[in-house]
């Protein structure tokens, strides 16, 4: 077993290059952002690679990463920072985002239209020329270091009226298109990542194109990268090819029942 | 067992009357008027009364489905049930039942009525009957060849199972096995080696590629090529005897497509396999065959399952060796084409005529899952293909206003086949510009992973998919050039001006309003028929109870608040907090109590519905069985709803068809004029939209909608057109967004894509590829838009 280690968020420095395929310009984007302080929003369908290229953008840059899921519970003070009582004293601790701000850190801010709109405010003034942070509690503004880096992410396929981001939020991003990678490079990720042969990659990977064709046909999203390479994941575990399949890219994408068995015959097609 | 009583109860409560029957003609000979053979339902109590409880309870719940539709059918269902009983199991009741209605549905009631009457021979056999029909499995068909082909492909059923190239052609039924999932497997096996004829371009052998062999052969045989015919029509129309051509050639390319796709889907093969396995019993003797006859099956035994069942005689083993050794020989090549198989063909064929009697040739039956060619559908869907093309070809030259060539569709053929390799990543581009289209650098590159994206679906570049990638290519080339708008100025009068809405108009090549340009006026739409909304309930009777069960869902839950000025409970995490700012000594938040809410959905919708005359038929039918499902979905919610209409000519006359205000109810009123939904004239956008956002902005909510189900771009009779319709109704829409109002387009226009992104914005839209899914899209969009 391995063991776990605890770190604190800011110490989370990257030091081995994680597995990134690049599928145009997004380092040579991402680079120019950073350098020109600009934050930053990543946009694609689930499981095409968003999150991993934060990290290799991390470790690339050799910049902290934090990463903060958003929910629809998040309040600014879970970004920004709460006091807190330990035994009798009252104790100030930051929030990631305003650890993020002080170490010079990148930022992630994972599904961002999750959040309540009145919590993504607080990282307007970050987002200009200005790059402040202001802690209304303590009546101070930290002003971010050259190293600094925000991005979020954002999964335009929701399509609810309820979960849009604002205007005035997104326009404060340069936005980086993300799709699922073209044939050959899925392929390739699918090896390096599940561990898979070529033979079997690649029926993964036709079995995916074919899934996605359905999208706007029934299927709200198509199979993502991420699914088809924790199907590779349980192939390479002994599970046989066909259920690895349906537990890994049938089953997580629809429950009309109709589109399960069509997905499933693919299955049956490709394996 | 229960009572005489308790039966006739159950009967009149199910039935609703005691007595049943049609005029006798001949009432007047028998001198008894009032007789009118009629009859009772006491008559129908003595042989339920026999009945189990258990039964019964079953009789009565399939009589009442029955009386739902027609009270005298369920009385025969009744009067005969007893005897039915005897007939069938429970699920066979069931089955007898459903025959009865689907009976209904397709001829009537009174057919029905009759088949009710008793139990005859025919009616047992169909209940009996095992085999999987093609409705039964219609959609998971379609669904896994739209998933297959990339949306290039088709299914509907037939008599056999083929393919046009744009259809593929399955049997009403497959009873080849006795269980229903071995019988679905021949299903995905014709499915997939249907859509195999395509991936590999079985049928679309390019003749210019074989000019040799087509001379040789007008030579030896005397017969020749036709532009009235397609490429494999026509290479099989140079054989003098063409079943046997065809024979030959469906036996050698089923052999080369086969390989192919058992390597590039190693699942089907396995189903292939365990289908072939079973043929084998079936396939005949060879040496009962006549010598042709003899020849190609033993040809089709070998390449198939590498033996052959009984003896060849000497002759016809001589012929058949010789054929495998060039069909396999052609088979062993690096990537063998169709044009590979079309060359051996001709040789086995020669072979054939020349070596073998002719004998009786009655054709010959290839294994059941490879279908049939039927090379004349082939030239016919190929044709209306190409037809496709050179409209489209057309509008796109009319709209880049270059002059249209002579002859546009031996331009195309042309085109088509000097697409060199028909795998090669460029060809389409080629192709393109060789149709005299040039492509603008910065669209080109779209185009080719667009392009790509095809070839990964369906392997080689064949007609259809060159009609894709013009498909496209016209959309991108439209969207990058500005069209021309004629000007188009008619005054307002007074008499336009009367009881309207005046409202402006954007014209975006000034940059600025026409200042109240358009006259709206608000009608009521005219009633219809009081019975289409019952209709529709009962048509999408299962779905509406299933849309209502969704929307039950939604019904707002308790929520709890957190960080509330007020509330039923203590935050204990704002208090730790606050008591820490303190402890701190600053100032605290006073937001320390949860509150207990449950009016967290506070909605208004508004639908507005395009009315224009492109939508006659069909389409609006369709949209108001969708309105009738919305609406009973909706009254599941507290969310307010209005429904209106639009249509017009001109900006003098902008018409808004209310049917059914904010502070309406949907009672009968509402649904009669839901029923006189009719289509009218033309679509301006604009003034419709901005009038809604008049109306919403009067209207209380938080979250204001409105949802604009739509058939085409904004168009009408004047210069609103092009740009510049477009231009005005995204206008009208940003102006709504202004008035937090949110926007969300419906349309059934596939090719709405480039303008409607325009207008609605990236996520503002959704685009039905067909309008039957209305009904059952538009509740669930709005479902996943609220929630």
């Amino acid at each position: 077993m391995s063991e776990s280690r605890t770190l604190r968020v800011e110490e989370y420095v990257i030091t081995e290059e994680p597995y990134y395929e690049p599928i145009g310009n997004e380092i040579e984007v991402f680079e120019a952002a950073y350098r020109n302080k600009l934050p930053v929003m990543l946009k694609g369908p689930t499981g095409c690679g968003k999150t991993r290229f934060m990290q290799y953008m991390a470790w690339k840059l050799k910049r902290p990463l934090i990463t903060v899921s958003c929910h629809d519970d998040l309040t600014s003070s879970d970004l920004v920072g709460r006091y807190l009582v330990k035994g009798g004293e009252t104790e100030w601790v930051d929030g990631p985002l305003t650890k993020a701000v002080k170490v010079g850190a990148i930022c992630y801010l994972d599904e961002i239209v999750e959040a309540r709109k009145d919590t993504t405010v607080v990282i307007h003034p970050l987002t200009d020329d200005r790059r402040i942070l202001p802690i209304e509690k303590r009546g101070e503004i930290i002003k971010a270091p050259d190293e600094f880096m925000l991005a979020i992410s954002y999964n335009p396929g929701y399509q609810s009226v309820l979960k849009d981001l604002k205007h005035s939020t997104r326009q404060r991003f340069i936005s980086i298109d993300f799709t699922y990678p073209p044939k050959e490079l899925e392929k390739k990720i699918v090896m390096q990542e599940s561990g898979v042969d070529e033979e079997t990659a690649e029926a993964l990977v036709t079995l995916g194109e074919k899934i996605r064709n359905l999208k706007d046909k029934g299927l709200e999203e198509g199979a993502g990268t991420r699914l088809l390479i924790y199907a590779g994941m349980l192939i390479k575990s002994g599970i046989e090819p066909v259920k690895a399949a349906e537990i890994a890219m049938a089953n997580p994408v629809t429950d009309d029942a109709d589109m399960l068995r069509a997905i499933r015959e693919l299955i049956t097609t490709v394996f | 067992m229960p009572t005489f009583e308790e039966v006739r109860s159950q009967l009149f409560r199910i039935l609703g009357q005691t007595s049943f029957g049609e005029d006798v003609m001949d009432v007047r000979f028998t001198g008894f008027h009032y007789a009118r053979g009629l009859r009772s339902i006491d008559e129908a109590v003595p042989g339920l009364a026999e009945l189990q409880n258990s039964v019964l309870e079953l009789i009565y719940s399939l009589g009442e489905k029955l009386a739902k539709r027609d009270k005298e059918m369920a009385f025969n269902f009744f009067m005969t049930a007893p005897d039915a009983v005897n007939h069938f199991s429970v699920e066979d009741l069931e089955k007898w039942v459903e025959l009865g209605l689907e009976l209904a549905d397709a001829y009537g009631v009174v057919p029905a009525r009759n088949f009710f009457k008793g139990i005859t021979r025919e009616t047992i056999e169909k209940i009996h009957s095992h085999g999987l029909e093609f409705k039964d499995v219609a959609r998971v068909l379609e669904i896994y060849m739209s998933a297959l082909s990339g949306d290039q492909l088709t299914v509907q059923e037939a008599h056999e199972s083929y393919t046009d190239t744009r259809t593929v052609f399955l049997p009403h039924k497959v009873e080849e096995f006795e269980s229903d999932e071995l019988n679905f497997r021949v299903y995905k096996v014709m499915a997939a080696h249907r859509y195999a004829q395509r991936r590999y371009r079985s049928l679309e052998p390019r003749l210019n590629l074989l000019e040799d062999l087509v001379n040789e052969l007008e030579q030896r045989y005397g017969r020749s090529v036709s532009s009235e015919r397609e490429g494999l029509e026509n290479f099989i129309h140079l054989f003098p005897e063409e079943q046997l051509a065809l024979d030959i050639f469906s036996v050698v390319e089923g052999a080369r497509i086969e390989r192919n796709l058992r390597r590039e889907f190693r699942g089907i093969a396995r189903d292939m396999d365990a289908l072939l396995e079973r043929e084998w019993e079936r396939r005949p003797e060879v040496s009962r065959l006549s010598p042709r006859e003899a020849a190609v099956e033993a040809l089709m035994q070998l390449l198939t399952y590498g033996r052959v069942k009984g003896e060849l005689s000497g002759e016809v083993a001589e012929v058949v060796s010789r054929a495998r050794e060039l069909a396999e020989e052609m088979l062993q090549k690096e990537r063998p084409s169709v044009e590979d198989s079309c060359r051996v063909t001709a040789e086995i064929y020669r072979l054939v005529d020349e070596k073998l009697p002719p004998g009786m040739y009655t054709g010959f039956r290839n294994i059941a899952f490879r279908g049939v060619i039927k090379p004349e559908q082939v030239t016919a869907g190929l044709k209306k293909t190409k037809k496709e093309m050179a409209e489209k070809l057309e509008s796109i030259l009319e709209e880049l206003e270059i002059e249209k060539p002579p002859d546009i569709d031996s331009m195309i053929q042309h085109a088509i086949n000097e697409v060199p390799d028909p795998l090669a990543y460029g060809a389409p581009l080629d192709f393109l510009f060789r149709l005299g289209l040039d492509i603008p650098d910065e669209i080109q590159e779209e185009l080719l992973r667009e392009i790509e994206k095809l070839l990964g679906e369906l392997g080689e570049i064949d007609a259809s998919m060159l009609m894709k990638v013009l498909d496209s290519a016209g959309r991108k080339i439209r969207a990058n050039i500005q069209a021309r708008v004629t000007e188009f100025q008619v005054e307002l009068t007074e008499e336009d001006k009367k009881d309207a809405f005046l409202y402006d108009e954007w014209d975006y090549k000034v940059g600025n309003y026409r200042a109240a340009w358009c006259a709206l006026k608000e009608r009521v739409m005219p009633k219809g028929s009081d019975r289409f909304v019952e209709k529709t309930l009962e048509k999408h009777s299962g779905l509406v109870s299933l849309i209502r069960r969704q929307f039950e869902m939604m019904r707002p839950d308790y929520r709890r608040l957190f960080k509330q000025m007020y509330g039923e409970e203590i935050d204990i995490d704002a208090f730790v907090e606050a008591f820490a700012d303190i402890k701190a000594g600053t100032t605290p938040s006073d937001k320390l109590y949860i509150k207990i809410d449950k009016k967290e959905r506070d909605i208004a919708v508004a639908f507005l519905v395009d009315l224009s005359g492109s939508t006659t038929g069909w389409v609006i039918e369709t949209e108001k069985e969708a309105l009738v499902l919305m609406c009973e979905a909706l009254e599941v919610l507290d969310d307010k709803y209005a429904i209106f209409g639009f249509s017009g000519k001109t900006r003098k006359q902008c018409d808004f068809y209310i049917i059914k205000r904010f502070d309406e109810p949907y009672d009968d009123t509402v649904k009669q004029r839901i029923a006189g939904m009719d289509a009218f004239d033309y679509t301006r956008m604009g003034p419709p939209i901005r009038h809604v956002t008049r109306i919403l902005e009067e209207t209380p909510a938080k979250i204001k909608l409105l949802i604009v189900l739509s058939d085409g771009k904004p168009e009408d009779f004047d210069e609103y057109k092009g740009d510049h319709g477009i231009e005005d109704t995204k206008k009208a829409l940003i102006e709504a967004k202004r008035k937090q109002i949110r926007p969300f387009c419906i349309t059934i226009d596939t090719e709405a894509r480039d303008y409607i992104q325009r207008m609605f914005g990236e996520i503002g839209y959704i685009i039905l590829d067909d309008v039957a899914k209305l009904p059952r899209k538009l509740p669930e969009i709005y479902r996943r838009l609220t929630t």
